[in-house]
């Protein structure tokens, strides 16, 4: 039985082999791009372990003895950990509520334009802060909004007094949504754009022939021809909630405004390679972070599919 | 058929996107004129409205500051192996899932995908770069995130998008794959090319976070890194740079100097890159 098995066995997998072979080119092209992601996306992942060990230099990943669950019962039973979660929720609650819809009425707007030309040169000038790094940006918004900065000046000049824009808690948090949405608004728009420009212009003219107003046109053809895009970007959006805009925190934080300005992300930075090298805690939290923005996605494109069928990333 | 011209609310439609325009230009033209304006009118304080002649000395105070040559240099040289890098790597995996017949292609592309809804993370990924002794080195900023999985997919878009007729026949003239990725789809496929370089070179050339934490060399800092410090130390004073000679030009102008010299030359790019993007990006972004 076993002797005859196995030459069946050999020649399967030859004609199996054979099938592939035409396609080893494509294999081998794709090779780079396997190691790449299996080197500096897969091998962290299994990286994750740490969390549930107490990781030191010397003894390694491997060789670190298991903590089971107590840096997670740990970061549970930090306040520190609640703050920053907190503070997490609220600044992407306004980053969404603010920064995505903003964008979509931009993108509107600048399809209301008749003439190309005006068009196209908004649309440029609402590019440029997209592509200016947040360092660059945090040293113009504090010429600005600075206590000597340029609007505090037009204040103090019309009789008003100093506002602390940067460095005060009732105002950062809108200093941080209000800067991120001047910054990507016209980069948000793009896809929206793109999205209303493939829409048919026969649509408009019929609709224009029934007797549509603007107003009528821009309900009943503009945005159901978004609305699947607009879902699709809000599920992306959904996958950056608990990662909100760390380059930005990073360099706009200061310490007046650490109580409600410090993030997730910028905990587990402080905490793991910042200040004290707790990299199993910061790994804990991490791993926390991204089990609940992974639950966030599922459980949103599934709604997104509920509502309708077409919906959804996936 | 022409709809109507010219009523109340274009006119405020267009007023009112100009306006928007204008708080994202200004900022910028405010800073320039800073920088080129005399250090004595910069000096005085107030709001500046227009230089009264031009003056340079900020910049020359800037490039005479030690390490800014050599953060140029390093920056330069990450934006353009990394973009190149980036670009290789993402058309290769791009090419390979564009293909209409591939056994194991449905595998190889819930392999990427899954890294864009879950990762490592900060620490593990620090510790893998760390192992690779890649800690202070160049390379550190360009290969840990050479590919965005996201625009890997924009790319596959596009490629299918190109009639496969033109592959086929490249294939029975007895082209090589890789022959038919060079000469045959990246020639027809500028407009992302271009699109997706720009966006690499970009985040190549702003990168701050990565050289923060895996470049602990202070005299290997790339140009956003050294912007920031130089940034930060004339906050609390001004000419502990270098300068002996002359009294150094006011913290205003220095500072409006360096974010200048870091903006400018992406300024220079992107509006001659961007008639690719929206035909880049339209084509790419179809759900698939």
């Amino acid at each position: 039985m076993v002797a005859k098995a196995i030459p069946r066995a050999t020649a399967l997998n030859k004609t199996f082999l054979q099938k592939l072979r035409p396609f080893l080119p494509f294999y081998l092209m794709f090779l780079p791009v396997l190691v790449y992601y299996i080197v500096f996306l897969y091998v962290p992942m299994g990286g994750i372990v740490i969390a549930f060990k107490d990781y030191s230099f010397r003894e390694g990943i491997l060789g670190s003895p298991w903590a089971g669950l107590e840096k997670f019962r740990e970061f549970l039973g930090n306040r520190d950990f609640w703050r920053v979660l907190k503070n997490t929720l609220v600044l992407s609650f306004w980053r969404t509520v603010i920064g995505f819809p903003v964008p979509i009425l931009f993108a509107l707007l600048l399809n209301e334009v008749r003439r190309p030309g005006y068009k196209k040169f908004i649309q440029t000038v609402s590019y440029l802060p997209h592509f200016v790094s947040w360092v660059v940006i945090s040293g113009i918004l504090f010429s600005f909004f600075s206590s000597s900065g340029f609007v505090n000046q037009i204040i103090k000049g019309l009789g008003g007094t100093e506002v602390p824009f940067m460095s005060s808690d009732q105002t950062f948090v809108w200093f941080l949504v209000l800067s991120a949405l001047w910054k990507e608004l016209g980069w948000n728009a793009i896809v929206y754009l793109a999205a209303l420009s493939s829409v048919e212009t026969d649509m408009y003219e019929a609709a224009m022939i029934d007797g549509a107003n603007r107003w009528e046109q821009l309900r009943y053809i503009t945005l159901p021809s978004i609305r699947g895009i607009i879902s699709v970007m809000f599920i992306l959006s959904l996958t950056n909630v608990l990662s909100v805009g760390f380059d930005q925190v990073l360099v706009l934080i200061n310490a007046a405004v650490t109580g409600v300005a410090e993030t997730i992300d910028y905990y587990i930075y402080r905490i793991g390679l910042q200040q004290v090298n707790n990299y199993s805690y910061a790994t804990a939290v991490g791993l926390f972070k991204s089990l609940l923005s992974l639950f966030l996605v599922l459980f949103s494109n599934w709604g997104a599919k509920k509502i309708d069928p077409e919906g959804g990333l996936w | 058929m022409k709809r109507k011209k010219g009523n109340a609310f274009d006119v405020a439609n267009n007023a009112f996107l100009l306006l928007v325009a204008v708080t994202m230009l200004y900022p910028f033209l405010y800073l320039l004129l800073i920088s080129i304006s005399p250090v004595r009118q910069v000096a005085q304080g107030g709001i500046l409205l227009w230089p009264e002649y031009l003056d340079f000395t900020s910049y020359q105070y800037v490039f005479r500051a030690a390490g800014i040559g050599k953060a140029y240099a390093i920056t330069i040289f990450v934006t353009l192996c990394g973009t190149c890098l980036s670009l290789i790597l993402t058309s290769l995996g791009a090419y390979v899932l564009a293909q209409p017949v591939l056994p194991g292609k449905g595998a190889l592309t819930t392999f990427l995908i899954i890294t864009m809804v879950f990762n490592g993370g900060l620490i593990p990924t620090y510790l893998v770069v760390k192992n690779l002794n890649m800690i202070d080195s160049v390379w550190a900023l360009i290969v840990p995130n050479a590919v965005n999985t996201f625009w890997l997919f924009v790319m596959r878009n596009f490629f299918r998008s190109i009639p496969t007729s033109l592959a086929e026949s490249a294939r029975i003239d007895g082209c090589s794959e890789i022959g038919i990725l060079l000469r045959i789809i990246l020639p027809v496929s500028v407009p992302i090319i271009a699109t997706l370089g720009l966006f690499y070179g970009v985040g190549y050339w702003n990168q701050y976070f990565y050289a923060v934490i895996y470049m602990n060399d202070n005299t290997r800092m790339p140009l956003q890194v050294l912007i920031r410090t130089m940034y930060q130390s004339t906050t609390g004073l001004s000419g502990s740079v270098v300068m002996s000679d002359t009294l150094p030009p006011p913290v205003e102008s220095i500072r409006a100097a360096t974010i200048m010299i870091a903006t400018l030359p992406i300024l220079c790019v992107y509006p001659f890159l961007q008639k690719y993007f929206n035909k880049g990006i339209m084509v790419g972004a179809i759900k698939g």
